[in-house]
């Protein structure tokens, strides 16, 4: 739980208040509060955005502010986070699928990912399907997330799925794929663990497999 | 009919002999992009390219016009303003292999990189992306006498035939604001920096207004506005926002277009933007494009709207052209014209471009299914 006194850095990020949360984090620490309560706080307020989209409150322009104001946030409180690191809660490899260029969504999973703690690889747009099942490998990642807005690029992340297989390593790692094009049949057409096309449901969906 | 007065029958809500159809496939109308194309073939995209090419196959023709011809396009053409000379030189003229190859730059000075399949672009830099005012942009100066000349050659060879559209090249408003500012900024000048968005927005609208002009001098008969402010499941932006900054601009853009001539204003967006139909409709919208079926119910727009605005397009790209069977989309075209064309006001087409992952059987059941049911008085 978060102490009431906080709940000031709760109410900024839902107020979406990027002008102001640099200077509320500066005052918490001042105050002596610890880094890992005002992150909880702060996460407190991307969870009530997250809710409040999927309860169409919010538009997707309200959740790229709310990251940004997070992010305004985060760059007050990362150097403080290092002396008093928690545990990290695991590893993702997020990615924009070969052919596809869209990274709004994506970049919306990796701000509420990260800053609920988990350790992010993020390979950018249009990447090969192998430089996922490669990253996944390299860096023990347990879930990747492969973004893809395109019918033309649905497809394509079949390719991810089997690149994880010829590297062994299918079974250690969960496939989830987001965008506009995406429905719920993909999931067994290309062989991958979910499918959605909303970021928050997205976000909700890794975090149970995580933290189960 | 001709497919000129068969157009402006739908238009003007009166049933024509058949429902007009007019299917987005590249290189035909649409570019895509903030890149005048009048006459510069060479900056198509692979996706579309191929579509062409299969179509201009099965129907053993070389030139558009004789593709457009026997699919049965009511709408082929889109008029722009011609290519700066600068920028004819610096952009246009060097090619297919650079362009696929490499980051090329707009008018505006956007640049973008094709992504590895070449269907589809990423901006990589926006020229007002680090800078403190919207002032340290500037558009370039149009000359209505001379820079319309393709649009004037479009509306003399074909006007009599065809209605023809003509296209704002910078796009609408929120999509040229991002463009020129960079997604993120643009969306955070909407919320915290007002007097940047505002100034910008300005820039934006005098620009329009004078292109508009422009192409309504030289006689086109319709003005595009694209401007995607819908995604999968409602606007990008909160309509409030929409309503502060960009409703108002729009309203006297289109006051002005239809000061300048007697045009149609035609607006596209993609995806779900049904929060702000009605102010579209307030602000002077004639047509709206594309009705994707994924993300609206067209027949309930149709109810709700159909009287006060001409729905276009309708027909899923995201699911039955490109995943569907024949049956299956000559079923979606019958629905469609079963629910939408009562009455006219209704232009049956894909609900954004084909690209190269739909059948040639789909496409072709897509024309023949609208030419065989489409027919008014409807009967399906």
């Amino acid at each position: 739980m978060v102490t009431c006194d906080l709940k000031y850095l709760t109410d900024a990020i839902v107020k979406l208040d990027v002008k102001n949360i640099g200077n509320l984090v500066h005052e918490a620490i001042a105050a002596g509060t610890r880094p890992l309560e005002i992150l909880k706080a702060l996460n407190m307020g991307m969870e009530e955005v997250g809710q409040r989209f999927q309860k169409n409150e919010y538009y997707l322009a309200d959740l790229i502010m709310a990251g940004e104001t997070m992010n305004e946030a985060l760059k007050v409180l990362a150097p403080y986070l290092k002396v008093e690191k928690g545990k990290i809660k695991g590893k993702v490899v997020l990615g924009t699928i070969e052919g596809d260029l869209h990274d709004i969504g994506k970049n919306i999973v990796k701000t509420m990912l990260s800053s609920a703690g988990f350790e992010i690889y993020d390979l950018g747009i249009d990447v090969p399907p192998k430089k996922f099942a490669e990253k996944a490998k390299e860096v023990g990642a347990s879930v990747i997330g492969v973004s893809a807005l395109l019918s033309t690029s649905v497809p394509t992340t079949a390719k991810v799925v089997e690149e994880l297989t010829k590297s062994g390593i299918r079974t250690k790692v969960k496939v989830i794929i987001g965008g506009g094009a995406v429905r719920k049949w993909n999931i067994e057409k290309f062989g991958v663990d979910d499918a959605v096309n909303d970021v928050v449901e997205g976000v909700k969906i890794i975090r149970s497999w995580m933290e189960d | 009919m001709k497919p000129r007065e068969r157009m402006l029958k739908a238009l003007n809500h009166e049933e024509p002999d058949r429902v007009p159809i007019d299917v987005w496939i590249f290189s035909s109308q649409f570019f895509g992009a903030d890149i005048p194309y009048t006459d510069y073939q060479p900056l198509h995209f692979t996706g579309g390219r191929n579509v062409v090419e299969m179509l201009k196959k099965h129907f053993n023709v070389t030139e558009n016009i004789a593709l457009w011809r026997k699919l049965g396009q009511d709408l082929p053409f889109l008029a722009l303003r011609d290519p700066s000379e600068e920028f004819k030189q610096r952009v246009c003229l060097r090619g297919d292999k650079d362009f696929l190859e490499g980051v090329h730059e707009s008018e505006f000075g956007v640049k973008y990189r094709l992504g590895a399949t070449g269907r589809y672009w990423h901006w990589v830099y926006h020229p007002l992306q680090d800078k403190e005012s919207a002032d340290e942009f500037e558009f370039l100066e149009i000359d209505i006498a001379k820079d319309f000349s393709g649009a004037e050659k479009l509306v003399r060879e074909y006007g009599d035939q065809y209605v023809i559209l003509g296209g704002l090249t910078n796009w609408g408003f929120f999509n040229a604001g991002q463009l020129l500012r960079g997604w993120t900024r643009f969306i955070r000048d909407l919320y915290v920096n007002p007097r940047f968005a505002n100034r910008l927005l300005d820039k934006i609208l005098q620009f329009n207004i004078e292109e508009g002009r422009g192409l309504i001098e030289k006689g086109v008969d319709a003005i595009l506005i694209g401007d995607d402010i819908g995604m999968q499941t409602g606007m990008y932006i909160p309509p409030k926002i929409w309503r502060k900054y960009i409703k108002p601009r729009m309203k006297k853009m289109i006051d002005s277009f239809k000061s300048y001539g007697d045009v149609f204003v035609f607006c596209h967006s993609d995806g779900n933007f049904e929060d702000v139909i009605p102010d579209l409709i307030e602000v002077g919208v004639d047509i709206l494009n594309p009705i994707q079926p994924d993300c609206m119910d067209p027949a309930k727009v149709k109810e709700e709207y159909g009287d006060k605005v001409t729905l276009y397009g309708s027909v899923s790209i995201q699911e039955t052209l490109p995943f569907g069977s024949t049956e299956d989309v000559a079923s979606e075209v019958k629905t469609r014209i079963k629910t939408m064309a009562q009455g006219g006001g209704m232009i049956i087409g894909s609900s954004h471009f084909i690209e190269d992952n739909v059948p040639l059987s789909n496409i072709l059941t897509l024309f023949e299914t609208a030419k065989k049911y489409g027919k008014y008085p409807i009967s399906i």
